[in-house]
């Protein structure tokens, strides 16, 4: 099958996921409140502001009536309006979606570029001091809560030795680069405006550094037992009997056969530090999914809630997608199918 | 005769596990000569592919240890060696393939990147610092257009067909058969003076089993190969090997021509081993073994580990080790039924 | 010697249970010879000691709950108080110590609850196959599409504000890695020879599933229990800290890091010591599961 194919079949696979993901979503904003229109009106609203209140939101239908609606708005790209600040849903996160991009993906690059030579490292030391200091360290750090850790590093960094800005993404002031893909560091580099590109990385490394702490210990448990599982492959010993030196063999033998876990676990930590940087977002006022989260929740404000909730799952999905087309151009044995 | 090529001295070997220590190798003596194709044979476990993989070095330690011995291969001793001066050496003299073809190849680059990586390793080790460097740099590209070259040759050798054409495929596009020729093209990129094949055929079908052999026979013939092939089946040393050496639970018992084995056995166990053999003539007797286990080496038995098994024990047996008993000049048997040689001397 | 052993116990199939001991033999013995795990249990045994004694050693247990003592408000650390005091005079460190004791019970009852849901649903998933297991684990698959925090808030605020609906709501968002891990467990164990054997012998499918290949499949399990019990709490104090998890003046550690964020840096210390208190939790949590890991899931030993 060619990887067209694959790509088709396996996106159309999320849609019923996606569909079950929305019910469950329709559920928490629907039927536990026990009375979504009374939140939204607020507790001195008289019956007839209820009532038109609830006509206007279409809450005055049956359940199944409103699931339909929704799920039709959905489909035209509607995720409704927000009871608090009346925007548009979509608009929302179109706004909020590239920050918290740029902030995992930013994560994710320190955490495996920390964790994945701290595993490699652990894995040719086995058991020895480089090993038990590794584990030692990542399990350090991960146990952080990464909200208390932001506020110290804020400080710190921001605060006392001025490395990086204290909130934000982007000088307020200044005029970002004109968005393409909503990645501030990428835009400014597609724009070859290396000044912006700087600004956008000053505000971004602190905040990222932070978030990446989360997915150190179990990129650098799984690069090792991964990288030991390689190494112990039969391919290694002939490789060692007909002369290649072990640094070749290292470095590009067994590391390409012990990226396959590596890449697994790096998407799964992508969705875990997305979560993780609600946290991180919210102490640094990172404009992102995460803050909209966080201040959506606190005013039950669910129109939001429910489209936040479906973006992380579709982004969600199409990073285990983009997995599994990488497992296929670094193995060559798995055929899509 | 020819020149000594290797020669393993009273070689030791212990492996420390949770239940204590094993001692897998008690002391084995093995000599091979420039052009000798020389069996090793034994039960499994009685350490035959242990004293194989010593030579290389191959031997994880921890948790393995040599206690004892040398390795002398062309008057150096390899256990004296530094793991850097090992490499280089196992890329020039040797060539080492293994049982199972299938996860000897790593299964997720073409046969031409491992070729041509066998292949410049072993040809250009030492002639300049970095070896990485030339791997992965541009301005070695030449060099790896000349070892491609050399990789198709290479695979035309060991007699893969369309070699230029198969040699960018993935293993797993290969048969077992097929894979093990191109793990032996691996093994001899270098012109190696000895290759070692541990159980090279015993996860083949018979038929590619006895293709193998012809080819490594022929290899010899062609190259000037020395082979050291360690099995568990005599059929296969009867049909490739010229010399023979029997082993049983960490030591030599018996080496002799090949010939001279099958006609004329002389330790108890070789005797038993060769009868064990299933013959198309005594078929219907069914097939004969010999009573009892192999020892556990974490307590073998003293004096000879065989004694407990064997039907001609006597008192020294349970207590010395036996050395050798010269029958002819090239056949040694280690057993106190025969003459001891330290005793003649003295 | 031989002729004194007479074996005249039943035929029995064995299901590992012999091999269970000596296993549980080596792996307390390389548990105890491993010193990270050691001094996680050791940290843990603190805290728990903690926990318990909290009320009768804390200066002033009743800033745990409606205590003010205004002309104490924000002292630094010092002999009185020695975390200082927050913005209406609670001594912090009572608070701390108090606040053991409810991270303990959030740790413990979700991580009971997802555990009990996750087992559940991955073994019968597993056991029965089929479109029992399809069905179930595409459920399971939506959840996993989320990030749990981020389910967890939203389940939570649905809920209600509280430490209770907290502990609800991430309980149902962490049962998912658990069926999972039930379910690949229980799936190898089905195959083996002596699940058909009991089979055969006519036991019932729940007996076989919840005597027989469940107690083969715990390892792990408890594996996950452990370092998810730190994560756990660390959700908890998440959801307290950004404020629709306990709410004031709750002693929860996140809440308390919420209360103390608007005097950070300048009294550095309200918002430090509840942190360095969950640090220490999930570190000693994280510590043992480690240790654990290596003496008990077999494919991470090495």
């Amino acid at each position: 099958m060619s990887i067209q194919v694959y790509l088709v079949r396996r996106l159309f696979l999320i849609i019923p996921i996606l569909i079950g993901l929305s019910l469950i979503t329709f559920t928490i904003s629907r039927i536990v409140p026990g009375d979504p229109v009374g939140l939204a009106a607020g507790p001195q609203a008289t019956p007839e502001i209820r009532e038109r209140l609830a006509a206007e939101l279409g809450m005055d239908k049956s359940l199944p009536e409103q699931y339909i609606n929704y799920m039709a708005g959905l489909l035209r790209g509607d995720f409704g309006e927000s009871l608090y600040t009346r925007r548009q849903v979509a608009d929302d996160l179109r706004t909020f979606i590239p920050a918290t991009l740029e902030l995992t993906l930013a994560a994710i690059i320190f955490a495996s570029a920390i964790g994945i030579p701290m595993g490699i490292i652990s894995a040719l030391y086995q058991n020895k001091l480089p090993d038990h200091s590794a584990r030692i360290l990542s399990l350090f750090f991960v146990s952080f809560p990464a909200f208390w850790l932001a506020m110290i590093f804020q400080t710190q960094f921001g605060v006392n030795w001025d490395l990086a800005p204290v909130s934000g993404r982007f000088p307020r002031l200044d005029i970002p680069p004109n968005q393409i893909t909503g990645l501030l560091t990428v835009d400014s580099l597609l724009a070859l405006d290396f000044a912006s590109f700087g600004r956008a990385l000053e505000h971004l490394w602190l905040p990222a550094l932070v978030l990446s702490f989360g997915a150190l210990a179990s990129i650098t448990r799984i690069t090792r037992a991964s990288m030991l599982e390689a190494l112990n492959n039969d391919s290694v010993k002939t490789e060692r009997a007909i002369g290649i030196p072990w640094r070749v063999i290292v470095l590009k033998y067994v590391l390409r056969n012990a990226f396959i876990a590596t890449l697994t676990i790096i998407s799964l930590e992508f969705g875990w530090l997305m979560a993780g940087a609600v946290l991180v977002e919210s102490i640094f006022d990172w404009p992102g999914l995460g803050l909209y989260l966080v201040e959506s929740s606190l005013r039950l404000d669910f129109q939001p809630i429910m489209g936040i909730t479906m973006m992380y799952g579709i982004i969600f999905s199409l990073v285990n997608i983009l997995t599994d087309v990488a497992y296929g151009i670094i193995d060559p044995r798995i055929r899509y199918g | 005769m020819a020149e000594k090529l290797l020669e393993i001295r009273d070689l030791h070997l212990e492996f420390k596990t949770f239940d204590g220590v094993a001692k897998v190798l008690a002391g084995v003596d093995l000599t091979l000569h420039r052009g000798d194709v020389y069996g090793l044979v034994g039960e499994t476990g009685c350490g035959k592919s242990m004293t194989a993989l010593s030579i290389p070095r191959l031997i994880p330690m921890p948790p393995g240890r040599i206690t004892q011995g040398e390795i002398i291969f062309n008057g150096e001793n390899l256990l004296e060696k530094s793991e850097g001066q090992m490499e280089r050496f196992r890329a020039k003299h040797l060539g080492v393939i293994f049982q199972d073809p299938v996860t000897n190849l790593n299964p997720m680059f073409t046969v031409r990147e491992q070729l041509i990586d066998a292949v410049i390793f072993q040809q250009h080790y030492g002639t300049t610092n970095n070896a990485l460097w030339r791997a992965v740099m541009p301005s070695a590209r030449q060099r790896r257009k000349d070892a491609l070259q050399r990789a198709i040759e290479l695979l035309d050798l060991v007699g893969i067909p369309q070699a230029a054409t198969r040699i960018h495929d993935y293993p797993h596009q290969f048969s077992g058969g097929m894979r093990q020729r191109v793990l032996i093209a691996m093994a001899l990129a270098g012109e190696p003076d000895l290759l070692i094949a541990d159980e090279p055929t015993t996860a083949l079908d018979v038929t590619i089993q006895a293709q193998i052999l012809r080819l490594i026979k022929s290899l010899v013939k062609k190259l000037g190969l020395t082979v050291l092939l360690i099995t568990h089946n005599l059929g296969v040393v009867a049909k490739t090997c010229e010399k023979v050496a029997v082993m049983y639970s960490g030591r030599v018992i018996e080496e002799s021509p090949v010939r001279e084995l099958f006609r004329n056995p002389k330790h108890p166990y070789t005797q038993g081993l060769i009868q064990a053999v299933p013959r198309k003539e005594s078929n219907r007797g069914g097939l004969i073994g010999i009573p009892g286990t192999i020892p556990d080496l974490n307590h073998p038995p003293a004096g000879c580990r065989f004694h407990p098994r064997c039907p001609h024990v006597m008192a020294p047996c349970r207590t010395t080790v036996p050395s050798a008993s010269a029958m002819t000049s090239a056949h040694n048997v280690y057993c106190h039924l025969y003459p001891q040689m330290d005793e003649v001397a003295t | 010697m031989a002729d004194f052993i007479t074996d005249d116990k039943p035929v029995s199939i064995d299901d590992g249970r012999s091999h269970r001991w000596e296993n549980l033999r080596r792996g307390v013995y390389r548990f105890r010879s491993n010193t990270m795990s050691m001094l996680g249990l050791s940290i843990l045994v603190f805290i728990f000691a903690v926990a318990i004694l909290a009320p009768y050693i804390a200066p002033y247990p009743k800033d745990a709950t409606t205590g003010v003592n205004p002309v104490a408000r924000f002292t630094e650390p010092g002999a009185e108080h020695p975390f200082g005091t927050d913005r209406i005079g609670r001594d912090i460190f009572s608070r701390v110590l108090i606040g053991t004791g409810l991270a303990l019970k959030v740790g413990t009852t979700i991580i009971v609850l997802a555990t009990s849901i996750g087992v559940t649903i991955g073994a019968v998933a597993a056991y029965f196959g089929g479109w029992v297991d399809e069905l179930l684990m595409r459920f399971t698959d939506i959840f996993l599409t989320v990030p749990g925090l981020v389910l967890a808030i939203a389940v939570t605020a649905a809920l209600g504000r509280g430490i209770d609906n907290a502990m609800i709501g991430i309980a149902l968002v962490w049962w998912p890695g658990f069926a999972r891990l039930t379910r690949s467990q229980v799936i190898s164990i089905k195959e083996e020879p002596y699940v058909e054997a009991i089979r055969g012998l006519g036991a019932g499918n729940l007996r076989i599933l919840f005597r027989h290949i469940l107690p083969n499949a715990i390892s792990p399990i408890i594996v996950k229990m452990t370092t998810d019990f730190g994560f756990a709490v660390l959700t908890a104090a998440a959801l307290g800290f950004i404020g629709v998890g306990a709410q004031p003046p709750t002693p929860e550690w996140g809440a308390m890091i919420n209360e103390g964020r608007d005097y950070f840096p300048d009294e550095w210390w309200i918002a430090t010591f509840p942190g360095l208190a969950i640090w220490l939790m999930v570190f000693s949590w994280n510590l043992l599961g480690d240790g654990l890991r290596d003496v008990l899931d077999p494919r991470s030993r090495r």
